[in-house]
């Protein structure tokens, strides 16, 4: 009856098939089609480039020629073409096209949408390269997947729901009287673009000011030509430190969604204006722009107030109002978020070029991408998680698992598989939204806290109630087999004889 | 009254409203207000009551902008977003403000923490409302840094009488829940002060905040922090509302306990230092000191810039407003500080007449098994006074209906009467086991001039050894009794209107009655207290007997039982043990010499063996004859 009621409860799990779960690699099925005006050339390219990715560990490509068609003649932009071809072939999530315009300046042109100039003398290595660099990405999926700790990247997998805090820091607002519709900037800016991401987490955006928050870092005077004739030097140095002593007056939330802060920071005249210089003590600030990021913490802003205000300070003047500038802090703010989200890609490949971004959104290629990675980056945190929960409960018996949590895991397991089979099966969507799914069971199942109910009462604390009854107990019973021994000696001796 | 209420919020809100298409082209909203107020009072008995209000009032209008906070504290937008909660009360208190002496304070609080909280919303459940106010109490733990974690719905009740919604909701009436707790054990200290002051827009860099200082604050005889955050809504549209966040700070100084002996006293000296300027985010900053009643006494300097009456329920009351916004107005830092000078040598005390109700409480009975629960209420008025009274009173303790008594005296009388009075009004819901508390409430007329006596018998239960808390020599508390009454005068009332917001909206502020509420002491009680060691002691007991008895069962079930000669064992006890040794020692040889003849005449050994036994059994006859004789002998 002891041993029943102090038996850990433990339901049963699909240990072994998580085990197994890393012995399949994860493969993503790509779709990648080309148009050239001659055929030939295309299915030579095709051939080179099948050969390149052929022994791929994390791709299956398959390239598709796009027939030439007598329409195509007569078209005078890339873009009326890339039309037409697409109404001829249209494509799905996570597909990519490739479509010869002899007169491209550049070797290469990526688009905002799935799908790139080239030039006719492009070289399929060319090619290779920019798919790998660019649209697959695939120095990131080895950070993702590499078990080597010199290559792999500790960075978290995307969660399911981010608060997006908007902070405007006016420490004294006595001496810069700024104004800013904060709120009206987030709704015309932020939430546009976060809505247009946000298949693999939700976003809140929400905005706060805060006053009197002073920030603890040293800045030093510097003297120079403007009217102000000096401003204050933030060393690079400080930096971490002016966040620690920041992060602590943000206020805290009420909920458990991680939080991505984006604080403009609106230097009073006395301290102002105020630019980040670096250890050779060079400043730093490009474009009259002041501004770093801290991932996945969040971006800062520095917003000095315009010179005028300064001077009316140093002159002994009253405050003078002013308006914070929305559009350049928001597109700082923009350009931070897309960092910070791990959207963009910042690699250069020679004789590639790439077209600006004109709206909120990001470029269809580089979302997919991003899409391809997060699925990708899921599956494999999710795998990792229950793979190490089951080494767990090999190495620890007193862990509790509870039909909730075990429906989890399995759960978690199967929803895994799901999303492998649809990376196979060229579902991105899909694929994507069960891994997203997979990873939030996993992450559940492993912190749920029904897990520790007995970890705080360790087997070895019952000896604290056995040693008082069986050490008594045992001592007779040792003694008794002395006797036994004694016993049989002397029927040994008798039989002897 | 609610008429009332309606018609000054939507005389507030139309400029609002108003103003609210312009907001796109003016950047960013103007319709939020931060107030900071301080009330120095005199007391009796050289004491000192300095009350801070800082109110944070911000229409929001639309439920959306609730994303977008300025002056008000995110938290309380997305608690507001989070949960169905209307109006919220929190009192953090450590210790007892005196009535007869003191009057009433402006803002009412228990010993301990204390949390009452409306919820409403259409289709709330009393289910769900339970999980929020639980969820609610837990986020509050972590903002004020306190144990509210501790409240759940096995110290939650639901008063049905004594708390009147101070919210307003928009459209139709939807079902209203509320809910209270109190936490007696609560201790209150810097740890709550300083989260409690980061929730202000200036936090404690500037303004009358930087004057609560943690060191001054918690040498005072009386502090309680408190955080009051209800919504108003316009009745004809969810769309325009307004949040409140009142936070409140109430500090007693005995002037005995500052350094110097004589009843000066100065804002310097209260707080260690002086004012170093307002809250640039306030709209209006100011510093009211009483001067009649004890404040007459006192001369200040610096004089303040204006004096304002108040009356109030026929009783008037002078205070002297400093308006600090006017006295920082130029450049250049500076300290500001009230200083107020009593009359020399003067030690003669103004006898104080008590207010009209006061009540104590305290516990009868003997044991710790049974006691009685008593409260006595207090009028001093001249006419008669409703009163309602709530008890919470926690699970450990049974309380029986049966035994509830309310006896009354008049004033001048010292024993009560056997006269009953009657209640009028009754709500009890029993408690349970580790599930519920008891809740009591009743409402009675107290008569003029006389005082009520209720009393209740409860049994203390014995707990679980697990259910005891640290040092469970301590006692278990009891919390306060909140007692409920309408004055029809104003005398020592200071209380806020219902529609007010700011300390100076109670000037003026006559009405036909005036809403009081009280707290009684919080009692303790010493439940039955087992020995804690005692598991283990049992545990070891229990194994040493079981080791104990295992022993000889062991040795009887496999030894074997030889009598020896009785004749050959002395009767001394110390020889026999000597006999014993010897015996030991000397058989060992004998035995193998046995040993070796066995192994010698091993044919004869069954017939040797009957020999010997049969030689034992006569021996043992004889020896049994023997004792038989000598008993005869005795005989």
């Amino acid at each position: 009856m002891w041993w029943k009621t102090t038996s850990v409860h433990r339901a049963s799990l699909p240990s072994s098939a998580i085990e197994r779960l890393s012995d399949q690699p994860i493969k993503t099925v790509v779709h990648v089609s080309i148009y050239t005006q001659q055929p030939e050339r295309a299915q030579l390219l095709i051939t080179e480039l099948q050969n390149a990715f052929k022994d791929s560990d994390f791709w299956i490509v398959k390239f598709k020629q796009l027939p030439p068609f007598a329409k195509a003649a007569e078209t005078h932009t890339p873009a009326a073409l890339e039309k037409l071809l697409l109404q001829e072939h249209p494509q799905s999530e996570g597909d990519f096209m490739f479509i010869e315009w002899p007169k491209l300046e550049d070797e290469l042109l990526l688009t905002t949408e799935r799908s790139a100039l080239m030039r006719s003398d492009v070289t399929s290595n060319k090619i290779a390269q920019l798919l790998h660099s660019k649209i697959l990405q695939t120095y990131r999926v080895n950070q993702i997947l590499s078990t080597d700790e010199r290559i792999s990247v500790k960075s978290e997998a995307p969660q399911p729901e981010y608060d997006v805090v908007i902070s405007v820091l006016n420490p004294k607002p006595k001496i810069t009287n700024a104004q800013w519709n904060v709120a009206l900037a987030a709704q015309t800016y932020i939430e546009p673009f976060l809505a247009q991401i946000s298949d693999i987490s939700s976003y809140t955006v929400r905005t706060q000011w805060k006053y009197r928050v002073a920030i603890e870092a040293e800045m030093k005077q510097v003297r120079d030509q403007t009217k102000l004739g000096r401003h204050y030097a933030l060393q690079e140095s400080a930096l971490p430190h002016l966040l620690t002593s920041i992060a602590q007056n943000l206020s805290g939330s009420i909920s458990d969604r991680p939080v991505i802060n984006l604080v403009v920071y609106i230097p009073p005249c006395s301290t102002g204006p105020l630019h980040i210089y670096n250890k050779k003590n060079e400043m730093l600030t490009r474009d009259g722009v002041d501004a770093f990021i801290s991932p996945p913490w969040g971006g800062f802003i520095i917003a000095n107030p315009p010179e005028s205000v300064c001077l009316a300070y140093m002159n002994d003047e009253p405050p003078q109002q002013y308006y914070v500038n929305t559009n350049d802090n928001m597109q700082v703010m923009l350009d931070q978020l897309h960092k910070l989200l791990d959207i963009s890609n910042e690699v250069q490949v020679a004789g590639v070029k790439t077209v600006d971004i004109e709206q909120l959104a990001p470029r269809r290629w580089e979302y997919e991408a991003y899409i391809r990675r997060s699925a990708i980056r899921h599956i494999a945190t999710a795998s990792n998680t229950l793979q190490s929960l089951i080494k767990l409960l090999d190495q620890i018996s007193y862990i509790v698992i509870d039909d909730k949590v075990a429906t989890a895991i399995a759960n978690s397991h199967s929803d895994i598989l799901a999303a492998k089979a649809a990376l196979l099966e060229h579902r991105l969507m899909n694929a994507s939204a069960l891994a997203k799914r997979a990873f939030v069971f996993s992450e559940r199942g492993f912190f749920d806290a029904s897990l520790l109910a007995q970890l705080y009462f360790p087997d070895e604390q019952k000896y604290a109630i056995y040693i008082p009854l069986f050490l008594p107990v045992m001592v007779p019973v040792l003694s008794s087999f002395n006797m036994l021994r004694k016993l049989l000696d002397r029927k040994r001796k008798v039989k002897q004889p | 009254m609610l008429a009332e209420l309606t018609l000054t919020l939507l005389l507030l809100l139309s400029p609002l409203a108003l103003g609210q298409t312009q907001i796109h082209q003016f950047q960013y909203q103007t319709d939020e207000q931060f107030h900071e107020e301080l009330v120095v009072r005199p007391l009796a008995g050289d004491h000192v009551n300095t009350y801070f209000q800082f109110t944070t009032r911000w229409h929001y209008g639309v439920h959306k902008n609730l994303y977008h906070t300025q002056l008000t504290p995110r938290v309380i937008a997305e608690i507001l977003q989070t949960y169905d909660v209307r109006e919220l009360h929190i009192g953090l208190t450590q210790g007892l403000w005196r009535y007869e002496t003191w009057g009433y304070p402006i803002v009412e609080a228990t010993g301990g923490a204390e949390l009452w909280a409306w919820f409403s919303s259409p289709n709330l459940t009393d289910d769900s409302v339970n999980n929020q106010w639980m969820r609610l109490a837990n986020v509050f733990s972590g903002i004020l840094c306190a144990s509210l974690n501790f409240v759940d719905n096995t110290n939650s009740i639901a008063p049905k009488h004594i708390f009147r919604p101070q919210f307003m909701e928009s459209g139709h009436r939807s079902q209203q829940f509320v809910r209270y707790a109190t936490l007696p054990r609560e201790i209150v200290c810097t740890e709550n002060l300083t989260p409690w002051k980061k929730l202000l827009p200036c936090g404690s860099a500037s303004g009358l905040a930087t004057l609560l200082n943690s060191g001054y604050v918690h040498n005072t005889k009386y502090h309680s922090l408190g955080v009051k955050v209800r919504t108003l809504c316009d009745s004809d549209d969810p769309n325009n509302c307004i949040v409140e966040l009142t936070q409140t700070a109430n500090l007693v100084y005995d002037l005995k306990l500052l350094e110097q002996s004589n009843t000066d006293f100065s804002l310097r000296r209260l707080f260690g230092m002086g004012l170093n300027g307002y809250c640039e985010m306030a709209n209006s900053s100011k510093i009211y000191v009483q001067r009649n009643e004890q404040g007459e006494r006192f001369q200040l300097t610096p004089p303040p810039q204006e004096e304002v009456l108040s009356k109030v329920g026929g009783h008037s009351v002078l205070f002297g407003v400093y308006d600090i916004q006017q006295q920082f107005e130029g450049p250049g830092a500076r300290l500001f500080n009230i200083a107020w000078l009593g009359p020399k040598g003067n030690s003669k005390r103004e006898h104080m007449s008590p207010p009209p109700l006061y009540a104590h409480r305290y516990l009868l009975g003997n044991g710790q098994k049974h006691g009685r629960i008593a409260t006595e209420v207090t009028n001093t008025h001249y006419e008669p006074l409703p009163v309602v009274l709530m008890e919470l009173v926690p699970w450990y303790v049974h309380a029986y209906l049966h035994t509830l008594r309310i006896s009354s005296k008049p004033q001048h009388l010292y024993e009560y009467t056997t006269n009953e009075l009657k209640y009028s009004l009754l709500h009890y819901a029993p408690g349970k086991q580790r599930v519920l508390p008891t809740h009591l409430e009743i409402g009675f007329m107290l008569p003029a001039r006389s005082s009520a006596l209720i009393t209740i018998e409860v049994d203390y239960l014995l707990l679980k050894w697990l259910e005891y808390p640290p040092d469970a020599n301590h006692g278990h508390y009891i919390g306060s009794a909140v007692i409920s009454s309408q004055l029809p005068i104003g005398r020592n009332y200071t209380a806020l209107p219902l529609e007010g917001y700011l300390f100076q909206d109670s000037f003026n502020a006559s009405r036909t009655a005036y809403m009081l509420t009280l707290r009684t002491e919080a009692l303790i009680v010493s439940l039955p207290t087992p020995d804690f060691s005692m598991p283990y002691n049992v545990i070891c007991l229990a194994c040493t007997v079981v080791a104990l008895a295992f022993g000889p069962i062991h040795s009887v079930a496999t030894k074997l039982i030889i009598v020896e000669r009785q004749t050959t064992i002395p009767r001394n006890l110390l020889r026999k043990i000597v006999h014993k040794l010897t015996t030991r020692f000397s058989r060992r040889p004998a035995n193998s010499a046995v040993n070796e003849q066995q192994n010698d005449e091993q044919n004869g050994k069954g017939k040797e063996k009957e020999k010997k036994k049969e030689q034992e059994k006569k021996q043992l006859d004889q020896t049994e004859n023997k004792k038989f004789c000598d008993k005869q002998a005795h005989m």
